[in-house]
């Protein structure tokens, strides 16, 4: 229960901080502009119906929020809450939990590296240097500071 | 280090030397089909294998033959041969060729385990169920993709010149059969060529973020394998016990990369396929030098202990530690060079024909986007990917 609760806020967060870094973040920007307009990208925290998810829209104006009943052109889809978990709070990444087999991938892997590069990014941003540090293969050089991605996230900016 | 986690998987039978061929008679029976489809190509078909392997059938004769797979099968070619499978109401696949040919029965079995029409509607990394269970036997006639025992296929997207990959444990086989007979044919520059993507895929699964024990050991196996006899069966096509050899290495090469996955090398590779038509295993031959000193400051420790496996005890014990990493990379460069000197190996991309300098930065652009770079231990930006491409160019 706890866990579903903090991968709801997380997802939050991660669609939200991405919004604030398309506006601040050059290189984020770039990695959703090279992907096709209209493409849909869902993350689900586990295969069981009712957990938490979030699906993304590479729309003309900018990252906005897909429905929740479509299905989206790549998905995510983690084997279990536990290891979606472990990924959404920065105890592992996301090319570690692909290694380990944490979740499936249904659609073109290609289109999903661009999506998963920009995931990478925000997380550089959400997560402490010395968390991300941890976890990511590179650390973005920061357009904004964490503080102000998060406030802005909130504010909805 | 032991992983965390880890998973490793090869479910497939091997049938491997002497007279392997003619058991494929047997193991078609012992897994219930009755309506076999071949699938080969015409290469095969003019050098007389094809025959050879429709001999080795005799008691079960194919419903359906089919040969004009190209050398890098799309997705329309899949989607056809599905179709005469289901017209043809076969019950079963024989794939005899290359990692084309191969992929391409991988990717009909797909379609037809799950009904569907349509490859591209299937794409995607362990999404999918077994589905209907289609017996699939297959014999490389190459011994360097490992497509044998893999859960990997590559398959071409014309339309948009890219290299889609499935990935799913249900594409492997159910029997893998390894006759020398079946690679001899096979000239020195390609045994050559198809070689170093053995050792590639070798490589690259002893030193990619997935590497566990099981991976590890096959990748060491395979390596030595290739080290001993690739130039043997290079220069002596005949040699049946280096072809044998070489099959082997293909194979155990495959099954460790298809549990560990590859790296920079394939993803850089694969756009280059993708793109100017790169022969994969050229492509691999020349990358990889170039990608593994990239890599080299993330792994001094695993390219330190691959020259043991590479240049052999004696260079390993004579090489001080800190030059082992190094001294790993000269010995696939000095081996790729008498390749080159023996039967014309290319040792750069414009050496190919097929790629232009106004190409790199396309390629790069694809590179990143590979599903194999996420594997690569050190992040590849398009920016180092071109960089890479510029050197080995």
């Amino acid at each position: 229960m706890i866990k579903a609760l903090i991968c709801r806020v997380v997802l939050f967060f991660l669609y939200r901080g991405m919004r604030v870094l398309e506006v601040y973040d050059p290189q984020l920007r770039q990695e959703l502009q090279a992907l096709p307009q209209g493409l849909t990208f869902g993350i689900r925290t586990s295969p069981h119906p009712g957990s938490p998810c979030i699906t993304f829209v590479n729309g003309s104006k900018g990252l906005r929020k897909g429905k929740s009943w479509e299905i989206p052109h790549i998905l995510i889809t983690f084997k279990s809450l536990s290891l979606a978990f472990r990924v959404l709070t920065g105890l592992e990444s996301i090319a570690c939990a692909y290694a380990r087999h944490s979740f499936t991938l249904q659609g073109n892997i290609n289109a999903a590296m661009g999506f998963v590069r920009a995931m990478e990014i925000t997380e550089g941003y959400l997560f402490p240097a010395f968390w991300a540090k941890r976890i990511l293969k590179r650390l973005p050089e920061k357009q904004i500071p964490t503080p102000g991605v998060y406030l802005f996230a909130l504010l909805g900016l | 280090m032991l992983p965390q986690y880890f998973e490793f998987q090869n479910a497939v039978k091997i049938c491997s030397g002497l007279l392997a061929l003619d058991r494929l008679s047997y193991e078609l029976r012992s897994l219930g089909a009755k309506a076999p489809l071949v699938l080969s190509d015409a290469t095969l078909r003019k050098l007389g294998l094809l025959d050879r392997v429709l001999s080795a059938m005799s008691d079960i004769p194919p419903t359906c033959v089919y040969t004009e797979i190209p050398a890098d099968s799309g997705t329309e070619i899949v989607d056809h041969i599905a179709r005469l499978y289901r017209e043809n109401e076969c019950d079963s696949i024989v794939a005899a060729g290359g990692g084309s040919v191969l992929d391409t029965a991988k990717g009909v079995a797909l379609l037809i385990a799950h009904d569907a029409s349509h490859i591209k509607s299937l794409m995607g990394c362990d999404t999918l169920d077994r589905g209907r269970r289609v017996p699939y036997i297959a014999i490389p006639t190459t011994a360097g993709t490992g497509s044998e025992v893999t859960a990997v296929a590559v398959v071409s997207d014309s339309v948009h010149q890219v290299k889609l990959e499935y990935i799913s444990t249900h594409l492997m086989p159910d029997v893998a059969i390894l006759d020398p007979r079946m690679t001899q044919s096979l000239p020195p520059r390609l045994t050559a060529s198809t070689g170093m993507d053995a050792l590639c895929h070798a490589v690259e699964a002893f030193s990619s973020t997935q590497k566990n024990p099981l991976s590890d050991a096959y990748a060491i196996a395979a390596i030595r394998l290739i080290m001993e006899n690739l130039e043997q069966a290079t220069r002596h096509p005949n040699d049946k016990q280096a072809r044998l050899a070489m099959a082997n290495a293909s194979l155990l090469a495959g099954s460790a990369f298809s549990n560990s996955m590859v790296g920079g090398v394939h993803a850089i590779g694969h756009a280059a396929g993708g793109l100017c038509h790169v022969a994969h295993g050229d492509a691999m031959a020349i990358l990889l030098p170039y990608v593994m000193r990239y890599n080299e400051d993330c792994l001094r420790e695993i390219y330190g202990e691959l020259l043991l496996y590479l240049g052999g005890a004696e260079l390993y014990a004579a090489t001080p530690k800190e030059r082992r990493p190094r001294e790993a990379i000269h010995v696939i460069r000095r081996l790729a060079k008498r390749l080159n000197r023996y039967c014309g190996l290319p040792l750069r991309l414009q050496d190919t024909g097929r790629v232009q300098a106004e190409d790199l930065p396309l390629i790069a652009q694809a590179a990143v986007n590979d599903g194999a770079m996420i594997a690569n231990i050190k992040p590849i930006s398009q920016k180092d990917a071109l960089k890479i491409l510029m050197h080995a160019y």
